[in-house]
């Protein structure tokens, strides 16, 4: 009896370890298409990089540039010719070794491929060529010196992940083989992504075995299965007002991390009445942050007076330098570009009432409150589902409008040249028309060709300042909703960084 | 007429009416604002290159009649189309959700017929005595209240508070490693698992989005029900049957019911299409990942070939399922000929 007692607990303890072998996550995200060279969205790019790594890796936590499937690196002096020498014994899922010819393979065959619908542009037009030198050194070399070369070659950048087993001539679509801490064991669209450790994986083991994700319709159902106990953790997106309220669950962990989401308005500077810099100018005097932050989104996210996120790479970056609310100087503005409150300025705000949450009605109604404050001006909200809004934003139907921006990469620069240097009319400022355009691009140019930290900085530094004369745009707010997380209590392992990035190897269930 | 005779005019008619259909929603989609390589390549760094290039696979270069004939010409052959979001055939994303819309429809109808038959029979057969006048009442109400906060209130009741049901899905995630998706109907896949607990966890994640779907049309199918009842409780049948000396039960159940069904089945057949079209809020609100939703989300993301697709296909489903109700009318009602 004694002995069936035994017996008997142990298989409850064992049944109670599996249990907690299995982490079970909710989220409002979908998965598009797991494939390296034809997707590019959030849940897709979480899941590819956590079945597979790439060269080098960011340290969670503090997004230092760490080794990954390479333990070193070199780059020539005239910042060309970058030379990794990888780690001996990495191996694929099916036992495959991780040679520098199945790097430059992977690598190459998703340069080839280059999906519409990916984000292989992020690296291919920098790379001219790679060369397996031997088993362990694979050499890449430039078009032309990139100071975030290395940061592209990260497993954040999903087109440098490496893996085998896809198909030479089509998207993988969930077809390969990777080398990362966990492997797709099923997919169910819309339902759920199962996750299971793979042994053979060359870092720290992952910390729970089994995952599943769950993928909710909305916010609220996202927001009820965790308050029900359905789920272990919800990450991306909760509302403002369920996070606030979830903060008060004695059986929750509500934690907030960094965020490099920024939201913003934008003008296409070529077009009328946003074409004159005084209007634009004066913009910037008459929004009112604050009151968004407040009244939208319940003080869960901050006022940002640049694009730029604090503790960005390179250091020092990040430069404050768009005025705070002065309803005077708007007012002066708006006045030297020859309005008054008998001849108001009449301009359009721009929206889109779902692609980034239930509340941005509530965000333009506050911009348009707070700038006709100024007794100048008169705005027209309007807005487009996110299919037209795209359409008429490339084509340069807005004269001010707003976005949000998620990085492609943690740099500086990638905050500062797409609107401005890099795709001006693909995202609606046409700022390639504007008088500066040309001091923009060669300040760009420069610094991302030198390998100085510092001087990367300050050049950065001078396009923000430039910016906040010339206002292609208006910095509004870093959005921290999107880098909450909740969790039950007895939940560990919820580092979270810049990266905005749920790493699930460090995740467990006490 | 034969009843086969009966099916193929019936099938014949069908083909006008899905054709319509498909010309309609091609032509609307076009009509609509936004345009869907833009909507999948917009808002980050794209050339007028790349647009072009995906405006040529997708043939969207070409004029609008040759676009529409090799939509006719897809469909013909069975292809319906590849989705711009996922990049998969729209048929198998429509097959991948199709049981769960099916099983959650199925159940609805299953809990509006549970409640809505008994509560219409019992009405009909206490007319005008205050039971009447309550479930009446009931009936009312279930079909005014709106599904959306139905189904949150229930979810935030019985998911949130008591922790009777799960709020959301079709399956805890614990079971995601042992459970494999045969079928797709979930209820069906646990029985052949031969899993009693993991058959009362697919059955407890159907309760919640079920009864609210079955809610809506608990009301309509009772009010369908006592006014079919009242008809024939009337009737010089029932009159005689009672005068046999017959039970009132079996006077109501075997004489009356049956003769009431024409019109309850008739309402059934439309309602099982509504449940399938309609259920829309009720896959929102409880995370459902049934065709709804990927119609709402091919919506937003001007993902015309899944719209086209999916839309057809409810139409035909809906076509089929009318069909078959008017088959079923033979069975019910002997008169019935063709």
């Amino acid at each position: 009896m004694k002995r069936l007692a035994i017996i008997a607990a142990v298989v409850f303890l064992a049944a109670g370890a599996l249990a907690s072998d299995i982490l079970i996550l909710g989220t409002t995200d979908r998965i598009t298409e797991l494939s390296f060279a034809n997707s590019y969205d959030h849940f897709t790019w979480h899941i590819l990089r956590h079945t597979t790594k790439a060269l080098l890796a960011l340290e969670p936590g503090t997004n230092e540039l760490v080794p990954g499937v390479a333990e070193s690196w070199e780059i020539s002096e005239d910042g060309l010719v970058y030379t990794f020498h990888l780690r001996e014994g990495v191996v694929f899922w099916d036992g495959t070794p991780c040679d520098a010819g199945a790097v430059k393979a992977a690598l190459e065959r998703t340069l080839r491929l280059d999906g519409p619908e990916g984000g292989v542009g992020l690296i291919k037009p920098v790379i001219k060529s790679i060369e397996a030198v031997d088993p362990l050194t694979v050499r890449i070399t430039l078009n032309y010196p990139d100071r975030t070369f290395l940061i592209r070659m990260t497993d954040n950048v999903i087109p440098s992940l490496i893996y085998t087993g896809a198909p030479e001539d089509d998207f993988a679509k969930g077809d390969y083989v990777g080398l990362g801490p966990y492997r797709v064991v099923e997919y169910v669209p819309d339902e759920r992504v199962v996750l299971e450790a793979v042994d053979s994986y060359f870092g720290e083991p992952p910390k729970t075995k089994r995952v599943v994700w769950l993928m909710y319709s909305d916010a609220a159902a996202l927001r009820a299965a965790v308050e029900a106990g359905d789920i272990d953790v919800a990450f991306r997106t909760l509302n403002p007002v369920d996070i606030m309220d979830l903060k008060e669950s004695p059986n929750l962990q509500v934690i907030a991390g960094p965020s490099a989401s920024v939201r913003y308005l934008l003008f296409n500077v070529t077009q009328p009445p946003v074409d004159n810099v005084f209007v634009r100018q004066a913009i910037t005097y008459a929004v009112d942050r604050d009151a968004i932050v407040e009244q939208v989104f319940s003080g869960l996210n901050k006022p940002i007076y640049t694009m730029v996120p604090a503790g960005l790479p390179p250091a020092g970056a990040s430069l404050d330098v768009f005025p705070r609310r002065d309803l005077a100087k708007a007012r002066e503005l708006l006045g030297l570009a020859g309005y008054s409150q008998d001849n108001p300025l009449k301009v359009n705000l721009w929206y889109s009432p779902k692609h980034y949450g239930t509340t941005e009605a509530d965000v333009a109604a506050v911009l348009k409150q707070a700038i006709e404050e100024t007794g100048m001006v008169e705005i027209t909200i309007q807005s487009l589902e996110w299919g037209a809004y795209t359409e008429r934003m490339s084509q340069g139907g807005f004269d001010m409008f707003l976005l949000g921006w998620y990085p492609d990469y943690l740099e500086a620069s990638n905050f500062l040249l797409p609107w401005t240097v890099e795709s001006p009319e693909g995202l609606g400022t046409f700022f390639n028309h504007h008088p500066n355009f040309e001091a923009y691009k060669a300040i760009a140019e420069v610094a991302l060709s030198t390998v100085d930290d510092e001087r990367a900085a300050k050049l950065y530094q001078a396009i923000q300042i430039l910016s906040a004369y010339d206002v292609p745009w208006i910095p509004l707010w870093a959005n921290l909703q999107q880098a909450y997380v909740v969790a039950q209590k007895g939940v560990g392992g919820l580092v979270l960084d810049l990266s905005m990035e749920l790493h699930l190897d460090l995740l467990y269930k006490e | 007429m034969g009843l086969a005779r009966y099916i193929v005019q019936r099938f014949v008619l069908t083909i006008p009416m899905v054709f319509i259909l498909l010309s309609v929603v091609f032509l609307v989609l076009r009509l609509m604002p936004g345009d869907p390589v833009l909507a999948m390549l917009g808002g980050r760094n794209v050339s007028p290159e790349l647009i072009e290039k995906k405006r040529h696979e997708m043939g969207l270069d070409k004029p609008l009649g040759v676009q529409y004939v090799e939509y006719l010409g897809g469909i013909l052959h069975g292809d319906f189309g590849k989705s711009s979001r996922t990049g998969k055939p729209v048929l198998y994303e429509l097959f991948s959700r199709l049981p769960a819309t099916v099983e959650l429809a199925v159940w609805g109808m299953f809990f509006a017929a549970l409640f809505g038959l008994p509560t219409g029979i019992l009405a009909a057969t206490r007319a005008d005595r205050p039971l009447d006048h309550t479930v009446r009442v009931f009936h009312i109400g279930s079909f005014a209240l709106p599904i959306f906060w139905v189904g949150l209130m229930l979810q935030v009741i019985f998911g949130v508070k008591l922790g009777w049901f799960p709020v959301a899905g079709r399956l805890a995630g614990r079971y995601a490693f042992t459970f494999d998706r045969i079928t797709g109907f979930y209820v069906l896949d646990a029985i052949i698992h031969r899993d009693g607990a993991l058959l009362l966890d697919v059955l407890k994640h159907l309760v919640l989005p079920a009864v609210t779907l079955g809610l809506a049309q608990t009301g309509l199918l009772g009010r369908i029900t006592r006014a079919a009842m009242l008809e024939v409780l009337d009737a010089d049948y029932v009159t005689t049957a009672r005068s046999k000396g017959l039970k009132e039960r079996a006077v109501v159940m075997k004489h009356a019911l049956k003769n009431a069904l024409i019109p309850i089945v008739t309402v059934l057949g439309l309602q099982f299409a509504i449940l399938m079209g309609g259920a829309v809020l009720t896959e929102t609100v409880f995370s459902w990942p049934g065709i709804a939703g990927f119609l709402v989300r091919s919506l937003d993301s001007r993902d015309w070939w899944a719209l086209q697709g999916t839309i057809a296909f409810i139409g035909i489903f809906i076509a089929t399922i009318n069909l078959v109700v008017d088959i079923l009318y033979s069975f019910i009602d002997p008169r019935v000929r063709y």
